[in-house]
């Protein structure tokens, strides 16, 4: 099992060495902030002056060069706008998307896995249909539409709960509903599907047979059985949730770190760029390992060699 | 059946909590103001330029003029000033104003103001002069010389935010961001990033302290937000209602909206620099104009709230000239034009616009087809070519590969007109693609010229002549659409700046 995690590890250094080379690339690719940081009215000169105080006037391989050699420590720079560090930047705003992504991956959870075992249980009756149909709703509704009509209802007609921005708990409710109504969707869907299937093995009719309770057989043995797909789908949802929901945050005010890049992409600000994009990398990557040793937990037939 | 029950008493728990705990406030609290933005700007450096943070730039720090709600000249921090030569100014300073430290304003601190201006490593607020020195003569007075002489330098630095002492020695702006320290009537508590800034009154303000307690500038990206937010009252003010909008936040009773006309003048520029272009023909540009239905597309696409513009002048602007008409709408004699200038069939161009920006951002899509479906009546055939504001902006002055038509707006400052003709028509203005002689030095006359009335004069020569050469199309100055709470008592200003030092309460 180490040696299994110390050679993903190690496969991850040349990963995340290209994820760096890209992102340096495809920044440079798309013009430099020179033209935006210049105020009306500035001259050729200005304009040139510029470009040197953000250093853009060096040859490409000279600035990929001491990119790279920065990145490698840590230092991504600072901030072409704003003068900051660009990692504190990003920093800053982990926390908000981290709270939002796992709140709204409780909401999945709490309603997917439970609506699922019904649904399985009860197979092909109304409950099953209206069950499915809701997921159905779920995974078509635009998060962007459902988050607005929340709004409506809960905000503005009711009033019952704050309409946007980051604060107590109240204020996470409606985003974190409204991202976790179509991964709840995806959950449902996903378990009903697999749980059928193992609901139906040799096992669980023994267990069954031995006189266990219902409870016991879906819960203990069919359920764990049944929960590998739907692991390796929350790993990969949780890893876009944290790389940011910008339509959710946008709708709903919440500072989290897909907002954060998607306006230091139109400002052309790369190092908070290059430097969100690697924690989100590193982020993605650690997600999938945890998600690979979640599968030898839960089904002891697999080895780690 | 227990699975159902344990289900259901788990989502009965859970929905409990829920209600439990969201106990929200709504309304805002007496004396105090909330603003929504869609975004901030990066840093709180007065001397940086004021960019998205302009409002609460402007009400933490003060200049050494200052503008009032209509743009003129009224003494700020300086209680007067003379011109000692062309490009020199004498400033005596207000005594006994304090910085929100406590530190007194003296001479020597704003010399460390605009010594820090002219560091040459940084980047600065540009104008169409250079800082090029500033002398101390006593503890309250203080000669600023920059160059070229500009008759407007007065105006100019009112937006020129006096800092304390303390910041000046940070060359970078990230300080500036964590403690921004100036004389204005607001003093600053926190800035919690992408979600708001929270301003408080300055009771020491040498103005008299405001009325207003507490500012609260909230980061609301999505319009639809901000506009749920101003019916339940968890926002007092928004700048940038989209027109279809102001029957749906009037309805909520508690706000009004109130039409500001802005300052920034909507062209379409032609590319006259390329001689093999139909567009370096006069009679083409002008057919143009001709062409386009603009007051059509004010009333349809823009509600109305647009003001229509025959060149690049604001009627408010010095030197206005009311003489001048916009063009008609005539297609028939558009025609007649295109033929006499050799393009009897019409001609095919490419049109670059950037369809975000300006206040009347998203329509700008709608415009620009719009405007293309005009031009094809007349024969021309226009590509449009949607760029965002880096690419288009690279693209019109580093690059300088912009197609031959493209959408473009300037906003101008202090209501003088000398900077915006400079800026879009001047030959060696990096955004400009006019190469008129007569306009060159008609503008740098007009911009240099200290007497007021031969300045006045240049000014609507140039304006006759842009209507005659046509370099653009010339389409409006749209409204600024404000929605504001009818509990605070304030109107909007000619600068675009939510300054709410004169807000009083109902």
């Amino acid at each position: 099992m180490l040696r299994y995690v110390v050679k993903r590890l190690l496969l991850y250094i040349p990963t995340l060495l290209g994820v760096l080379a890209v992102v340096f690339i495809l920044t440079h690719v798309v013009g430099d902030p020179s033209v935006l940081l210049i105020q009306p009215g500035a001259s050729r000169e200005d304009l040139e002056h510029m470009r040197e105080i953000l250093g853009l006037d060096r040859p490409i391989w000279e600035q990929f060069w001491v990119f790279l050699r920065q990145a490698l420590q840590g230092d991504f720079g600072t901030s072409f706008w704003s003068d900051r560090a660009a990692m504190s930047i990003v920093m800053e705003r982990l926390p908000a998307t981290a709270e939002l992504a796992f709140a709204s991956l409780l909401v999945a959870l709490v309603l997917g896995i439970p609506a699922a075992i019904l649904a399985a249980l009860k197979r092909n009756s109304f409950l099953d249909l209206s069950i499915s149909t809701l997921s159905l709703f779920g995974i078509s509704m635009p998060s962007f539409w459902l988050g607005l009509m929340m709004m409506l209802v809960f905000g503005v007609w009711l009033q019952w709960l704050p309409i946007s921005g980051r604060g107590g708990f109240d204020h996470l409710i409606l985003p974190a509903v409204t991202l976790g109504v179509s991964m709840m969707a995806i959950v449902e869907r996903l378990l009903r599907t697999d749980l059928l299937d193992v609901l139906s093995e040799d096992y669980v009719r023994t267990a069954a047979a031995k006189g266990l309770t219902t409870r016991r057989v879906v819960l203990k043995h069919a359920l764990k059985n049944a929960l590998i797909p739907t692991v390796t789908m929350i790993g990969m949802q949780l890893g876009g949730l944290l790389g940011g929901a910008v339509v959710t945050e946008t709708v709903f005010g919440w500072p989290g770190l897909g907002r954060l890049v998607v306006k230091s992409i139109a400002d052309r600000d790369y190092p908070v760029v290059h430097c969100a994009v690697w924690i989100l990398a590193v982020v993605f990557i650690s997600i999938n390992l945890v998600v690979d040793l979640l599968y030898g937990i839960l089904d002891p037939r697999i080895r780690y060699d | 059946m227990r699975v159902v029950r344990l289900t259901l008493g788990v989502l009965f728990a859970v929905s409990t909590a829920v209600l439990l705990c969201a106990v929200p406030s709504f309304g805002a609290e007496p004396g105090e103001i909330t603003v929504a933005q869609s975004g901030f700007g990066a840093h709180l450096d007065p001397h940086r330029g004021y960019g998205d943070n302009a409002h609460v730039l402007q009400s933490i720090y003060d200049g050494l003029t200052r503008l009032d709600a209509e743009g003129n000249l009224l003494p700020g921090l300086a209680e007067s000033w003379e011109q000692l030569t062309p490009g020199t100014m004498r400033f005596h300073l207000r005594q006994g104003v304090t910085f929100h430290n406590g530190d007194e304003l003296t001479a020597e601190v704003v010399k460390l103001n605009v010594d820090r201006m002219m560091s040459p490593s940084e980047p600065r607020q540009a104008y169409s002069f250079k800082f090029t020195g500033c002398t101390v003569v006593d503890k309250y007075t203080v000669d600023i010389t920059a160059s070229p002489a500009d008759p407007l330098f007065a105006n100019k630095i009112s937006y020129m935010g006096i800092a304390a002492a303390t910041l000046c020695g940070y060359p970078k702006s990230d300080q500036f961001a964590k403690t921004p320290i100036g004389t204005g009537p607001f003093k600053f508590v926190e800035w919690v990033a992408d979600q708001r800034i929270v301003l408080v009154a300055n009771d020491a303000y040498w103005r008299g302290a405001p009325e207003v307690r507490k500012i609260t500038y909230r980061v609301i990206p999505e319009l639809s937000t901000q506009i749920s937010e101003l019916a339940t009252g968890g926002v007092d003010i928004v700048m940038g209602i989209p027109s279809e909008f102001v029957p749906q936040v009037q309805a909520s009773g508690i706000v009004r909206v109130v039409p500001m006309m802005s300052t920034v003048n909507r062209v379409v520029v032609f590319r006259c620099d390329q001689p093999d272009s139909p567009l370096a023909k006069r009679e083409v540009r002008q057919a143009i104009n001709h062409a386009v239905n603009v007051d059509l597309i004010i009333e349809q696409i823009l509600g109305g709230y647009a003001h229509r513009e025959a060149t690049v002048c604001h009627p408010t602007d010095f030197g206005f000239n009311p003489n001048v008409a916009p063009y008609s709408y005539d297609p028939n004699k558009a025609k007649e034009l295109l033929a006499a200038a050799g393009y009897p069939n019409g001609f095919t161009v490419d049109f670059d616009y950037n369809p975000t920006s300006g206040t009347s951002g998203p329509k700008l899509t709608d415009v620009a087809q719009t405007i293309v479906a005009d031009l094809a009546q007349v024969g021309i055939k226009a590509n449009l070519v949607a760029y965002d504001q880096a690419a288009m902006s690279s693209r019109v002055y580093k690059a300088r590969n912009v197609s031959p038509v493209f959408d473009f707006g300037w906003k101008t400052w202090y209501n003088d007109p000398g900077d915006t003709f400079y800026g879009l028509f001047h030959s060696q203005s990096i955004y400009a693609y006019t190469n008129n002689a007569e306009i060159d030095s008609l503008i740098i006359a007009g911009r240099a010229e200290m007497d007021r009335d031969k300045a006045r004069e240049i000014y609507g020569k140039i304006q006759e002549l842009l209507f005659v050469e046509a370099p653009a199309l010339f389409l409006w100055y749209v409204d600024d659409l404000y929605a504001i709470s009818n509990r605070i008592n304030w109107t909007p200003r000619v600068d675009g700046r939510i300054y709410l030092y004169d807000a009083t309460f109902y």
